[in-house]
């Protein structure tokens, strides 16, 4: 239902009531209508009936009663359609002649089941029904986002319900947004996030900010060919959250809504350890050590051996944790006002013990105002707090030092101190160790965050056919990081820090102002709707930041006890991103005979980030539907839409990549960047093409098909080393992507007491570099971080290629590393192990035994190893409800795609994954811990840490009691006379053979998920199981 | 009429907003162009000074020389950080003897020869920055002076660099204020090394002519005067004489007797000095080099050096189980006892005790498990430069504090190698050796009487010893042309794949199976 539609209706009605009953205007000159909207009997209210062509209408009261008043010169002799609409219902039409006195008509709606009428405003020129889009547009509405509210962001809701949207949690760490990609990535080396844009405000701050109970609807486009109205920062899609107002209530009426919900976290799996050891014991069981004080290893060197004690770390260190969240809001509506409040509280500990995880307040309020009977206002005001004790999980920190316990190292002692031991490094482990408990007992990791978003739209309708629109956006975050190492803090060697305190404070503050006109023309064969809007954006992001490497005393978080030592100097930084924006557009659409849909627009952009020579970006595009169903009758048809669209959109470069820069680092500056002024927006052009069908009144059936390319990708290249400095940001390739979507929606049962509803969303993309001007290069999700740099980027090659070493595991790879020379002999010297890999048939059950690894003709080792691209998506939601019991459940299921697992192959390297352990088999079997040692290949990428990511997922169950009116009366809950109770789960089973914490991996940085499917010692996710009570009147 | 009333209104909102919008043009106010680095005379200086910087994080870094070291069998490490195990271990499939440099975008193995191209490089860029600033541009900072102490460390900096790859690459440019950067073409690393020696010269005669001290924020602590800077440049040219041959032949085409010239007009005649900068935890001055190997946690003297401080205790290779505590004659080792108490369940030290050393330390503890080569395994830590003396981060050990990377000792024993090579005089040589040996090691003197042989056995001893932590050059560049690397270790670094890929050139490599390094130039 279109908001803005409404609120005409509500302003020019209540206007017109007003001129009817004061101008003195004669009754008969007017035609009053009422009546009465309802649904199988019972009345709805805040229904709209009016009569579009004139701008008329009104709103139904809570019995469903509507009154509107018409000058019946207006209509000109013609027959007029009176419409009546009612969000998640059919709109129903009747013809009327305008004629004086009063006309009663009651309408009974139908449920719209199947959303076939939804109407949507993203990337289109103006509200348009679904029926009539001539590209995919993804909804997912306040009906199916309330059932099991995402505290980490209301994104995280589109997970299964839009088809091409992939969404990866990027850590579990409480409060943390996940990422979300639409369709095929657009960029090879940058993120793939959509522009968001919420309540006009485009926001490119954290949407862990908001709360999902505060979303009336998500509306998405998936690309250039729907998204190109939003020009150079689409590429990769436009999301737009509208938040809920008070428009869609009956009029006079008041809200309100009080939810509950209180339940537990736990991590959902954990990770196997190798139980087993290859050292000597004595005759009492514990470890022989030679004259060095160091364990002796047996001469089978296979860890086969018992440890003399056994502890489980990860149960001391991954707790239950609570899930709380309070939620109330208040809404009414009344005569040319309405607003919605709400207040909102949640509370999210996490699953590590010894935090509190993650607590956030919000403030909302929207209002309505009508001015006049032209002029109407809408403001929206947001606030939103939230506080975070955190842990590092950016880079080598506890998840990575617990995955170096033995099982026999206890973590949870104290020492004399009162603290826990953090000396537990016992020879031969490295330094790598840590525990966990003292970690998190002793450093201390913050970020508080404040938010406010103010909203401002003016509209203007001087004429029925011509709107004036501006609007003031403003949006403002401040964040306070802190992270703090006490003085005296110990190493698992027992090293003493002096102890750090880094502190970091950002600003963002951006707003954006626009003005837009809007001009329907209608004839009798056509509407066109054109629209031109001036666009400006204003962001800055200042950030100030403290580093003390050294403090004098304990337990002073501050810097006044930072130490004056000139070894240690106190180093501060700062920085400011100023980025400046400035777009126009036309748009215009032809809806011909109600069948024939033509959509074409231009648009201009200038930014500030664009090299200073390529200021300005032109985009357009062009798209048509045809609602074949209209013209050709199909039996068992009800709709059927070919739609095919066209267009350009772009990614806009990092700030600082048109600069030339030097460094200051020590008071000195040097060469990093050679500048270029001729950067442009990488350009992403996108076909899409596809259909729907409604049939047989119960189905529906979307396909659509998505062909894009991205040129111009913006690459951070070497230069040569001789101009002194390291890289230029130049644009040097394409990125082509193909995705295939289907969407089917059935409703298997709608009966008075019995509703079942099935959704099914799948999505399978591909994605190729198919030009690139500069040498083949490797990547990864950090590009500070060396370690994880394996997917390569080169003509021709699938991007999300794994690159990386292989073991012989075929005759044909034996053959061929023989022939180039990289192994000795002849096949007849080596054979097939029990595990598939080919060893020395000499060394073959020996300590000696070995993996060999492959090479090519040429005698190169690096291949490709993995591909991290899923084969396809597919996500189930069936929606039920059985009298006043209602289930709903959403299911994932990513079907292929790797995952690198550095999480395993890190501490392999010290023996601590369970393929070590040698106890379970049969004696001849087992294999010495340098065979196993040989696969960590000197932490390089290879083959064995290459893993199925697959996984079917649970990822939401809400089961919901709608209480009998009579039983809330009776429990007298103050003046509430609805009530619910449910239980709700959020990502309750997995299964997958990946053999880490979760699939959902991010990697250092988590900025690609989807790129670069990494797992490296990041906080896992974990399922939630609450209890909800929801009261309303 | 409405409507015409409307379209103006609209106007003058539309004018209204546009005039509230500000610029496009959006200066970075994060990093300067430049423009404002290079044409302030203030700025100008500050890129001076940090050419030495530059060039110590380079000289110093990790990555690249951490590899060097390791294939010297100086220092072992089993960690595989900056490609250390990779480079210096038994693979599984065999290939110990013959890895090249994995110099390839797609391996990990390549940043050991991207890391000191690209620095020394970086260093000589802003070195010719201030150059043709100075000499081209007639910039002038602050005074006369100023400005030839700004130019003496530009010219002796682009002789640092020059020489980093000159030792380091089998080619490479030859980069200048008086070179057009369009027409890039690689020199042979004989060319390279006679353009380093000219730009020492040019510093030395530069340094004699002008009177200056540094300023101490060039290095983070330390000042030099200019006739410091004269000898820094007379040791350095006779390092690059000394350390620039890939082999013996090489070695024995050296002109040992110029090298000698240098080395006596170097760091260690007159008031002996140190080339000292001072670390601040790695944040912008890095001694990196000292981090890791003065780290018993980390890295770990060689079993070789290891055994050449104490035959006795300290067996070569590693025996399972590692070697007992030393008792070494050489005071430098002592009883390998260092640090307290309470560093002995973390570190397996003994604490320590009168006959402690004061460079090398004993632990009980292996770093890692057998599994992973016990050819990277050692008993014995260097902390000579543990400021702590307990691993604290008190000390080097994390970065903090003075680090040499050019010693007067140094200097020393390139002069007696040079006269012992030169056929020079046999007595001063001893003599130089001695200030080492006997003064730090408490081991009997070298003489004249030792003779060649004996002499050389006794230098080298102390150049193994006397000079870790000084950066790779000391000793793998002595191992490589008295053929103490492994066979198929590389002796010479390829241009860096990434530096290859921007002119699409074809990549190659040195060692392994293929040849070691490049054919001397003619």
């Amino acid at each position: 239902m279109d908001r803005a539609w409404i609120r005409r209706l509500l302003q020019l009605t209540g206007v017109t009531v007003a001129l009817a009953l004061h101008s003195g205007m004669a009754a008969a000159q007017t035609a009053v209508f009422s009546g009465r909207v309802t649904s199988l009997g019972q009345p709805l209210g805040g229904a709209t009936v009016g009569i579009p062509e004139l701008g008329v209408g009104s709103v139904t009261g809570t019995d469903g009663r509507y009154n509107f008043t018409v000058d019946v010169t207006r209509a000109r002799g013609r027959t007029l359609n009176v419409v009546a609409r009612y969000i998640g219902y059919k709109p129903k039409t009747m013809a009327v002649t305008l004629a004086a006195g009063r006309t009663e008509k009651d309408f009974e709606l139908e449920k719209d089941v199947l959303n076939l009428e939804q109407v949507v405003v993203t990337g289109v020129s103006d509200a348009t029904s679904q029926k009539k889009t001539a590209f995919a547009v993804g909804v997912v509405d306040a009906s199916q986002l309330k059932e099991s509210p995402q505290a980490s962001s209301p994104l995280a809701g589109l997970s299964g319900r839009v088809a091409g949207a992939s969404v990866v949690t990027t850590s579990g760490q409480p409060g943390t947004p996940p990422a979300v990609r639409l369709r095929s990535a657009t960029s090879l080396t940058g993120r793939q996030d959509p522009l968001v844009i919420v309540d006009g405000t485009i926001s490119r701050l954290s949407l862990a900010d908001i709360n999902s109970e505060d979303i009336d609807r998500v509306e998405v486009i998936k690309g250039a060919a729907a998204s190109s109205l939003y020009g150079s920062d689409a590429a990769n899609g436009v999301i737009q959250i509208f938040t809920k107002r008070g428009a869609n209530l009956a009029e006079g009426q008041l809200v309100l809504t009080v939810r509950n919900e209180y339940g537990q976290s736990r991590i959902g799996k954990k990770i196997g350890r190798n139980d087993s050891h290859e050292y000597q014991l004595n005759a009492s069981g514990q470890f022989a050590y030679d004259a060095n004080g160091n364990r002796i290893p047996e001469a089978d060197r296979i860890a086969d051996n018992r440890y003399p004690v056994y502890y489980d770390q990860q149960s001391q260190v991954f707790k239950p944790g609570t899930f709380l969240t309070n939620y109330v809001s208040v809404g009414q509506r009344r005569g040319t006002t309405n607003f919605a409040a709400s207040f909102q509280n949640t509370k999210e500990t996490g699953v590590l013990t010894q935090l509190t995880g993650f607590g956030r307040q919000n403030f909302r309020i929207n209002l309505d105002q009508a001015l006049s009977d032209k002029v109407d206002i809408s403001t929206g005001a947001f606030y939103g707090r939230s506080h975070a004790d955190q842990v590092d999980d950016s880079g080598l920190n506890m998840f990575f030092g617990m995955r170096f316990l033995e099982p026999n190292v206890r973590i949870d002692s104290i020492t004399p101190q009162g603290l826990y031991n953090a000396v537990i490094k016992q020879p031969p482990l490295s330094g790598n160790v840590i525990n966990p408990l003292y970690y998190l007992s002793q450093r201390e990791t913050t970020n508080e965050r404040d938010r406010f978003t103010g909203t401002f739209k003016l509209r203007y309708r001087p004429t029925t056919w011509l709107t004036a629109d501006g609007n003031v956006n403003y949006d403002v975050s401040n964040q306070n990081y802190k992270d703090f190492e006490p003085l005296g803090y110990l190493n698992s060697s027992g090293a003493k820090s002096k102890g750090t305190l880094f502190q970091s404070g950002t600003s963002d503050r951006s707003y954006n102002t626009g003005m837009t006109v809007t001009a329907v023309k209608t004839t009798s064969w056509f509407t066109n709707t054109t629209k031109a809007a001036w666009v400006y954006e204003d962001q800055n992001t200042n950030n100030f930041n403290v580093n003390a490497s050294a403090l004098t005393v304990p337990k002073v978080p501050e810097f006044g006890a930072a130490a004056q030592d000139p070894n240690n100097p106190i180093i501060p930084g700062s920085s400011t991103l100023p980025i400046r924006n400035q777009n126009y557009f036309v748009i215009t659409t032809f809806d011909i005979k109600d069948r024939y849909i033509v959509d074409g627009l231009v648009r201009r952009d200038e930014s500030s980030l664009f090299g200073s020579e390529q200021r300005g970006q032109t985009y357009q595009r062009f798209s048509a539907a045809w609602r074949v169903s209209e013209d050709l009758r199909i039996g068992g048809v009800d709709e059927l839409k070919l739609r095919a669209s066209y267009g350009t959109a772009g990614l806009r470069p990092v700030f600082d990549a048109q600069y030339e820069a030097f460094a200051i680092t020590g008071g000195s500056p040097t060469k990093i960047t050679l500048g270029n002024a001729n950067l442009k927006p990488a350009f992403s052009k996108e076909t899409e093409v596809g259909f729907n069908v409604n049939f047989l009144r119960d189905y529906t059936f979307e396909y659509t098909y998505s062909d894009k390319n991205t040129n111009d990708q913006i690459l951070n290249v070497p230069v040569s080393s001789a101009t002194g400095y390291r890289s230029q940001w130049i644009n040097a390739g394409t990125l082509s992507g193909q995705t295939h979507e289907v969407a089917v929606g059935a409703v298997l049962a709608s009966k008075a007491d019995f509703f079942w509803r099935v959704n099914l969303a799948a999505d399978r993309t591909r994605q190729r570099i198919t030009d690139l001007k500069v040498a083949p290069f490797l990547v990864g999700p950090n590009a500070a971080d060396a370690n994880t740099r394996i997917f390569r980027i080169a003509e021709g090659e699938p991007f999300g290629v794994i690159y990386g070493s292989r073991w012989i595991k075929t005759a044909d790879q034996l053959a061929t590393a023989l022939s180039a020379g990289k192994h000795a002999g002849t096949a007849a010297d080596y054979q097939l192990n029990e595990e598939g890999f080919y060893v020395a048939k000499s060394a073959y059950r020996t300590a000696s035994e070995l993996p060999l690894k492959a090479y090519d003709k040429d005698g190169n080792s690096l291949t490709a190893i993995g591909d991290v691209n899923p084969d396809f998506n597919l996500s189930l939601n069936s929606n039920t409800t059985w009298r006043s019991l209602s289930v709903s459940a959403l299911l994932n299921w990513v079907k292929g795609g790797n995952i690198y697992n550095y999480t395993r192959q890190w501490p392999f390297n010290e023996q601590r994954d369970a393929v070590y352990d040698q106890a379970g088999k049969p004696a001849a079997e087992r294999k010495p811990v340098s065979y196993y040692q040989a696969f960590y290949n000197n932490f390089d990428a290879n083959e064995y840490f290459v893993e199925d990511g697959s996984f079917i997922r649970l990822r939401e169950l809400a089961v919901n009691w709608q209480l009998p009116s009579s039983l809330v009366r009776s429990l007298r809950l103050a003046n509430f006379t609805t009530a619910r109770l449910g239980i709700v789960g959020r990502n309750l089973w997995t299964s997958t053979k990946y053999s880490g914490y979760d699939p959902d991996v991010s990697g250092p940085g988590g900025g690609n998920p989807f790129a670069y499917r990494v797992d490296y010692f990041t906080y896992p996710s974990y399922r939630t199981f609450t209890v909800m009570l929801e009261l309303g009147y | 009429m409405q409507i015409s009333r409307t379209v103006r209104g609209l106007g003058l909102l539309a004018v209204m907003a546009a005039a509230g919008c500000k610029s496009l043009d959006v200066e970075n106010p994060n990093a300067p162009d430049a423009a404002r680095a290079l044409s302030d005379p203030d700025a100008l200086e500050a890129v001076a000074g940090g050419t030495l910087r530059t060039w110590f994080n380079t000289y110093d870094a990790m990555e690249g020389n951490s590899v060097l070291v390791t294939q010297a069998q100086t220092y072992s490490a089993s960690w595989n950080n900056f490609n250390m195990n990779f480079y210096s271990s038994i693979d599984a499939d065999g290939t110990r003897n013959s890895r090249p440099w994995q110099n390839d975008p797609a391996a990990a193995g390549r940043t050991s020869v991207e890391a000191p191209w690209s620095g020394y490089y970086s260093a000589l860029s802003s070195a010719t920055d201030v150059l043709r600033a100075i000499r081209t541009n007639g910039v002038v900072i602050n005074t006369a002076a100023d400005t030839k102490r700004a130019e003496t460390i530009a010219v002796l900096v682009q002789g640092a660099a020059l020489a980093g790859i000159a030792v380091n690459y089998d080619k490479g440019y030859i980069v200048d204020e008086t070179v057009d950067l369009s027409t890039l073409a690689y020199s042979n690393r004989k060319e390279l090394r006679d353009a380093a020696l000219a730009k020492f010269n040019d510093a030395i005669a530069l340094a004699g002519a002008n009177t200056f001290t540094t300023p101490s924020a060039w290095t983070n602590g330390n000042s030099y005067d200019n006739t410091q800077i004269a000898r820094i440049a007379n040791t350095m040219a006779a390092m690059l004489l000394a350390y620039w041959p890939r082999n013996s032949a090489e070695n024995g085409q050296v002109n040992w007797a110029q090298v000698a010239t240098y080395a006596a007009a170097g760091m260690s005649s007159g008031t002996p000095f140190d080339f000292v900068f001072v670390g601040d935890g790695c944040v912008a001055w890095c001694p990196e080099m000292i981090v890791w190997f003065n780290s018993i946690d980390t890295g770990r003297l060689h079993t070789r050096v290891a055994n050449m401080l104490d035959p006795v205790t300290q067996k070569t290779p590693w025996p399972l189980g590692g070697n007992p505590q030393p008792n070494s004659a050489d005071k430098r080792l002592g009883d390998g006892s260092f640090g307290d108490a309470s560093m002995v369940a973390g570190f397996g030290n003994v604490p320590k005790t009168a006959n402690a050393g004061t460079d090398f330390a004993w632990s009980s503890q292996a770093n890692f498990n057998n599994a992973r080569g016990t050819y990277h395994q050692s008993n014995i830590g260097h902390i000579r430069y543990d400021l702590s003396g307990t691993q604290a981060t008190t000390g080097i050990y994390f970065g903090y504090g003075p680090a040499p990377v050019i010693s007067a000792a140094q200097s020393d024993l390139l002069w007696a190698e040079a006269l012992i090579r030169s056929s020079g005089s046999l007595a001063t040589a001893a003599t130089l050796i001695n200030k080492t040996r006997v003064t730090r090691g408490g081991l009997p003197p070298a003489a004249a009487g030792d003779g060649t042989a004996g002499l050389t056995a006794k230098l080298q001893y102390e150049q193994e010893l006397e000079l870790l932590g000084l950066g790779a050059s000391p000793y793998y560049n002595r191992r490589r042309v008295d053929n103490g690397l492994l066979a198929g270790t590389p002796r010479e670094m390829p241009v860096p794949a990434k530096e290859l890929g921007v002119f699409g050139q074809p990549l190659y490599t040195w060692g392994g199976t293929g040849l070691a390094n490049s054919p001397t130039p003619p």
